[in-house]
């Protein structure tokens, strides 16, 4: 009686891409719940640790974390790189923290197209593709939500995309003759 | 209740609330789906109250249970959700129980049973609730629905013979 049951049981299963797509739909649903019932100070802690440190810093706090003229050979970078290290604490989940990196790789993107001196624009590029890798590794961690995976993967490419152009045009420059400055004849 | 609680309570029920479900619907594995996903829905809509019962299936059950009578609600039909078990023809036309070879005797035989004998077996073979879930999810001590599980499967037996 036991198996008839058993076989009976079996035929009524539901399928395997139906339990997956439920859990997902459960899981975006536990996800939405959570950022908008997070407890008051996790949902105000990164705009009061902002301006907190802004204030203890002053202006020059405030320049050097905005700025994209602050780069490696500035006395601000380690300010600048300080805040970031702050924020980066207050990102918890795998998107969150993605998106964080994205952010990132673009500022140290702006940092790079205003550098001039190679050896220092060779350490924002690491710095760029140290996040782009960080942020690849949280999107990897995103499994069982496709369409925000996708989503920043498009970001990822994107960022990457725009980097390798800028790679393309500052080679195509070296490799450009170099123009003689043509001296204005004054008018008499 | 934290996700990793609710993801076990997924896990443990979701073959058991869509096989209740299934057998009420005709068969229809897309109705099931529908309405399993609108009892899960709703579990989490209530998993505050879910996180302090002590048997969360019974809870799963009792959602599932309301959402079948509200499905034959909508469809103008009035009937006990017990009663419909078994007996509903799928959308293809076909009986279930002729999907499963020997599936139909079992049922009919089932059919028999009285109301509350017939879902303790169901609960336990059919569903793969234990005997404390049974006794939550049916109000009754654990004790006396061992006691009928075993009288209502020697009827069974015997029906079925």
């Amino acid at each position: 009686m036991n198996k008839r049951f058993d076989n009976l049981s079996t035929s009524a299963v539901p399928s395997d891409a139906f339990k997956e797509r439920l859990w997902q739909r459960l899981d975006a649903e536990l996800e939405a719940a959570h950022i908008h019932k997070r407890p008051w100070h996790q949902r105000f802690a990164v705009p009061v640790a902002a301006v907190a440190i802004v204030g203890l810093l002053g202006g020059s706090g405030t320049y050097a974390y905005a700025s994209p003229n602050v780069a490696p050979d500035s006395s601000l970078y380690q300010v600048k790189t300080s805040i970031e290290w702050v924020e980066e604490r207050f990102h918890r989940s795998p998107e969150s923290l993605a998106t964080f990196h994205h952010r990132m790789a673009e500022r140290r993107h702006a940092e790079y197209e205003r550098l001039d001196r190679a050896e220092v624009r060779d350490e924002v590029f690491q710095r760029l593709q140290h996040h782009l890798e960080l942020s690849d590794e949280q999107i990897e961690a995103l499994q069982e939500r496709p369409e925000i995976k996708e989503r920043l993967q498009e970001r990822s490419r994107m960022i990457r995309q725009r980097h390798q152009e800028r790679l393309e045009r500052q080679e195509q420059r070296r490799e450009a003759p170099a123009r003689v400055p043509v001296r204005k004849r004054t008018q008499r | 209740m934290h996700r990793s609680d609710f993801e076990q309570l997924y896990k443990d029920n979701l073959e058991r609330v869509y096989k209740f479900i299934y057998f009420r619907v005709g068969g229809s594995a897309e109705i099931a789906e529908d309405l399993t996903s609108e009892v899960f829905m709703k579990a989490l809509e209530h998993r505050k109250k879910i996180d302090k019962e002590r048997y969360p299936a019974a809870y799963l059950m009792a959602i599932a249970r309301n959402k079948l009578k509200n499905y034959y609600r909508d469809r103008k039909v009035e009937t006990d959700v017990d009663d419909i078990a078994h007996v509903l023809e799928g959308d293809d036309g076909r009986r279930i129980l002729e999907k499963v070879s020997d599936g139909h005797v079992l049922l009919e035989a089932l059919g028999k049973l009285d109301k509350e004998a017939r879902r303790i077996l169901e609960l336990k073979h059919l569903e793969g609730f234990a005997f404390k879930e049974i006794a939550a999810i049916i109000g009754k001590k654990p004790g006396a629905v061992r006691v009928q599980a075993h009288r209502a499967m020697q009827e069974l037996k015997k029906l079925y013979e």
